[in-house]
C-alpha cells in the first residue's frame, strides 16, 4: 500500500534550497514529512532548534489566524508577520532545513475577516496576504478557499481556487520566488470523503497547467480520517471499527494514493495529532507524504507552564491563566457532543491562544519573579518539553532514526 | 435431496429475529439448506422455537458465548454429529442481521463461478465498496468484517482443528472472548491456503443497530459503549499475544500481504481485485514529464 513515496518537485519549486532537501530528505528512505503549526513563539523556535540538532528537514506552517500580513495586524501568535516570522526563522536555521508555508491562506481565513466581509474584499484580501508570504520568502503557499460564509455554487470554492493560484504564480514568477503551492478545500472531517471533488480540483489545475503554464501543487490535503478534538484524534484511521457509509481507511488511501500521484502531487495529512506512535508509524509506509500537526504542540507548551506554576508554588498563577484561557472560550470548536471535559481540561485546550495576550505576560512575569528563573530559563524548559513531543513525532515518522 | 448449505445462526435471547431469519432463508433457500440455531447464553424463555443447540452452562448463561466460541460450538455439534462432511458449505451468521432477499442461492451461483473463493460475504447495504464493486458483481478483499459468511468446506476442512472445543477452535480462536479481530485472521488463514474472501453485491445485509444498542440488555451483554471497549481492549491484547501487532492497522497489513501474494499466484484472478494492482505497485519509476525533477538518494 502506498509504495509511492517519492516526492518530486514542480517546475520553480526545484531551486528553493529547503524544498530540495525536504525532497532529498523524503526520497531517501520511507518517512513521512512533517507540519509543525506555528502556535507559539516557542513551538517555532523549538522546531528550528530540533532541525538543527538532528539536521532534518520539517515545515513551519502557519495560519492566517497565527501569523498574517501586517496590514492585517499580524497573528494571535506573538503578533509576527510573515516578515518577522522568516526573518527570525532564517537567522536559526543555518542548516536551510525549515520549509515555512503558509497553512489555510485563502478568502474569510484571516481574523479581519467576518461573514459580512464581501467576496471581493475577502478575495483581495487573501491575494495580499499571499503577497506579503511571497516577499517575506515563503516556501509553500497553501490555499484554501472552502470557507464561504453565505451559500454558493459548489463550484465557486474551486474556482477561486483557481483564480489566486494563478495571481500567486504570477507574482512569484515575476518576484524570482521559488515557491510551491499546496491546495485542498475540504473542511476537516472524521471520515474518509469521496474521491471526486479533489479529482475535479487537480483535474482543473492541470487542465491550467497546460493552458496557463502554471506547475502542479506539491501537496494536496484530503481528508484520510483524521479529526482533532479535545485531546485526541477522533478520525476513523485509528477508529478500531467500521464507521458506517464510509469507505474503509485501508480501502480509501491506495485509491486516494493513486489519484494523487496520477496527477504529479502528493499527498499531505492534515489533524494529525494526537495520534500513538503505532499509527504515526505506519504513515511513511501507507505513503502519506507529509502530515501537519498543530495544537498537540500548543497544548504540550501550556501543560508545560502548568507543570512549573503548580509544580513551583505558582497554583494562583495557573488559575489566573487557566481562567485567562477559558473566558478566550477558544476550546469550544474543540469540544465533543456531550463530553465529559471540565473547566481544566478546556482551558488546556485553549491556553496556547493566550500566550500573547497582555493579561498572561503579566501572569508570567509574576511566575518568572515568583520562581526565580529568567525569562529564557523558562522559554528553554518550555521549548524541551516541545522538542520531545516533535522529535517523538519525527522518530515516528522515521525521519529521524529511533 | 441433499442439502448443500449447514446454516448456522447464532443467537441470545432473539427469538423473534431468529425465527424472521429462518422464514426468511426458507422461503427463498428452502431445498439448499438445513438451518442450525446455537442459543449462546439463551434464557429458556427466550429461546427459539428452531435452535438445535443451548449452551446453557453457568458461564455461557452468564456470559453469552460470542461470535468465535459460537460458531464454533455449531460446527462442533455438526462434528460431532458426523454431519459436517454432508454439507460442501457453511453459513455462519448472527441474528442481528436482515438479507434483502435470496441469499444462499445467490452466495452459491458466485461461490461455484469462484472455485479460489473460501469465504464469501454479502455487502453491507450501507458499505461504500458497493459502489466499487458493482451491481450483482464481486471483488476479493481482505478486509471485511464477519456478519455473515459463507463457508466453502473444502476451505474448512484445510483449517480446521477437529480436536477443538468451542474456546479454542475448531474454526475461530476462541480464546480471543468477545472475538475482536478473528475474523481478519479467518481471512489471512483463506489466503495462506490459497482461499480468497469475497465481497458480494449480488445480495445485500444489514444489521440492526437498535438491537444492539438499546437492546444490550436483551441480549444481555453490557452497555453498548461498555462492551465496545471490552471487545477492543480484549481484542488488541490478543492480536499483540498471539501476532506482536499492537494496531489494527497491522492486522490488516499482515492480511494485505497475503491478499497481494495471492494474486501473485493466481494472476488470472487480477479482475476480481477490489482496487487495480498498480495501487500497491513499487515507487514511481519516472516522473510524470519532464517538468519535474526528480530528487532520488540512495537509502541508508
Amino acid at each position: 500500500m502506498g509504495r509511492d513515496r517519492v516526492i518530486t518537485l514542480p517546475e520553480g519549486a526545484n531551486r528553493n534550497p529547503r524544498l530540495a532537501a525536504m525532497a532529498q530528505q523524503a526520497n531517501a528512505w520511507p518517512s513521512t514529512q512533517i507540519g509543525v503549526g506555528v502556535v507559539s513563539l516557542n513551538v517555532v523556535d523549538a522546531a528550528v532548534e530540533v532541525a538543527q540538532e538532528h539536521d532534518v528537514s520539517l515545515m513551519l506552517i502557519a495560519s492566517r489566524r497565527q501569523i498574517d500580513a501586517e496590514e492585517f495586524g499580524g497573528g494571535y501568535v506573538e503578533g509576527l508577520t510573515p516578515h518577522t516570522l522568516t526573518e527570525r526563522v532564517r537567522s536559526r536555521d543555518h542548516r536551510n532545513r525549515v520549509v515555512v508555508c503558509r497553512d489555510h491562506g485563502g478568502p474569510w481565513q484571516g481574523t479581519n475577516n467576518s461573514a459580512e466581509t464581501s467576496p471581493e474584499l475577502a478575495m483581495e484580501e487573501a491575494r495580499m496576504s499571499f503577497f506579503a508570504d511571497l516577499d517575506a520568502g515563503f516556501d509553500l503557499l497553501h490555499i484554501d478557499t472552502c470557507v464561504c460564509p453565505s451559500p454558493t455554487d459548489p463550484d465557486v470554492p474551486k474556482q477561486r481556487l483557481l483564480e489566486l493560484y494563478e495571481d500567486c504564480w504570477e507574482q512569484a514568477v515575476a518576484g524570482d520566488h521559488a515557491v510551491a503551492f499546496e491546495v485542498g478545500d475540504e473542511e476537516q472531517s472524521s471520515v474518509t470523503e469521496g474521491l471526486e471533488q479533489p479529482r475535479k480540483l487537480l483535474e482543473a489545475l492541470a487542465e491550467r497547467r497546460e493552458s496557463q503554464g502554471t506547475p502542479a501543487p506539491l501537496f494536496v490535503v484530503v481528508q484520510t480520517g483524521t479529526k482533532v478534538m479535545e485531546r485526541r484524534n477522533v478520525g476513523s484511521l485509528s477508529a478500531p471499527y467500521r464507521i458506517d457509509e464510509q469507505m474503509p481507511s485501508q480501502i480509501h488511501l491506495p485509491q486516494l494514493m493513486a489519484m494523487i500521484n496520477a496527477y504529479g502531487t502528493h499527498l499531505r495529512q492534515h489533524n494529525t495529532d494526537y495520534l500513538p506512535d503505532e499509527i504515526l508509524q505506519w504513515h511513511p509506509l501507507l505513503g502519506i507524504h507529509a502530515a501537519n500537526i498543530a495544537p498537540e504542540y500548543g497544548v504540550e507548551e501550556t501543560l508545560g507552564l502548568l507543570s512549573v506554576m503548580e509544580g513551583r508554588g505558582a497554583s494562583d498563577l495557573a488559575e489566573r491563566f487557566l481562567t485567562l484561557a477559558y473566558d478566550t472560550r477558544k476550546w469550544e470548536k474543540w469540544e465533543l457532543e456531550g463530553s465529559d471535559a471540565t473547566d481544566r481540561d478546556r482551558a488546556i485546550w485553549a491556553g496556547h491562544y493566550v500566550f500573547s495576550d497582555p493579561q498572561f505576560l503579566s501572569i508570567r512575569a509574576d511566575l518568572l519573579q515568583r520562581v526565580h528563573m529568567t525569562s529564557r530559563e523558562l522559554d528553554v524548559a518550555l521549548r524541551k518539553r516541545i522538542k520531545a513531543c516533535l522529535l517523538r513525532h519525527l522518530q515516528a515518522f522515521r525521519v529521524v532514526p529511533s | 435431496m441433499r442439502r448443500r448449505v449447514a446454516v448456522i445462526i447464532l443467537s441470545r435471547n432473539l427469538p423473534e429475529a431468529v425465527d424472521r431469519l429462518v422464514r426468511g432463508i426458507r422461503r427463498y433457500d428452502l431445498d439448499d439448506t438445513d438451518i442450525y440455531v446455537v442459543e449462546a447464553g439463551t434464557d429458556r424463555d427466550k429461546l427459539s422455537e428452531h435452535h438445535t443447540t443451548w449452551a446453557n452452562w453457568p458461564e455461557a448463561m452468564r456470559e453469552g458465548l460470542r461470535p468465535a466460541r459460537g460458531f464454533n460450538l455449531g460446527i462442533r455439534e455438526l462434528i460431532n454429529g458426523g454431519r459436517l462432511h454432508e454439507y460442501d458449505y457453511l453459513f455462519l451468521m448472527r441474528a442481528t442481521v436482515h438479507f434483502d432477499g435470496p441469499v444462499v442461492s445467490r452466495l452459491l451461483d458466485q461461490l461455484e463461478e469462484h472455485p479460489r473463493v473460501g469465504i464469501i460475504s454479502p455487502c453491507g447495504d450501507t458499505w461504500p465498496e458497493r459502489e466499487l464493486i458493482g451491481p450483482d458483481s464481486l471483488r476479493y478483499v481482505w478486509h471485511i468484517n464477519h456478519h455473515a459468511w459463507m463457508l466453502r468446506r473444502s476451505f474448512v476442512d484445510r483449517i480446521i482443528d477437529h480436536q477443538g472445543t468451542a474456546d479454542d477452535g475448531p474454526v475461530f480462536d476462541g480464546s480471543n472472548f468477545r472475538s475482536y479481530g478473528t475474523d481478519t485472521e479467518l481471512i489471512v488463514k483463506g489466503y495462506i491456503n490459497d482461499y480468497a474472501t469475497a465481497l458480494s453485491t449480488a445480495c445485500s445485509l444489514s444489521e440492526d443497530p437498535e438491537l444492539l444498542k438499546s437492546r444490550a440488555d436483551l441480549i444481555r451483554t453490557d452497555p453498548y459503549d461498555v462492551n465496545a471497549r471490552k471487545v477492543f481492549d480484549e481484542g488488541f491484547q490478543w492480536m499483540r499475544r498471539k501476532y506482536g501487532f499492537t494496531t489494527r492497522l497491522q492486522f490488516q497489513e499482515y492480511a494485505r500481504l497475503w491478499y497481494d501474494r495471492f494474486f501473485v499466484l493466481h494472476p488470472w484472478l487480477t479482475e476480481f481485485r477490489l482496487l487495480p494492482e498498480d495501487h500497491v505497485a513499487g515507487p514511481r519509476s519516472a516522473p510524470p514529464d519532464s517538468e519535474h525533477e526528480r530528487i532520488m538518494v540512495p537509502g541508508p
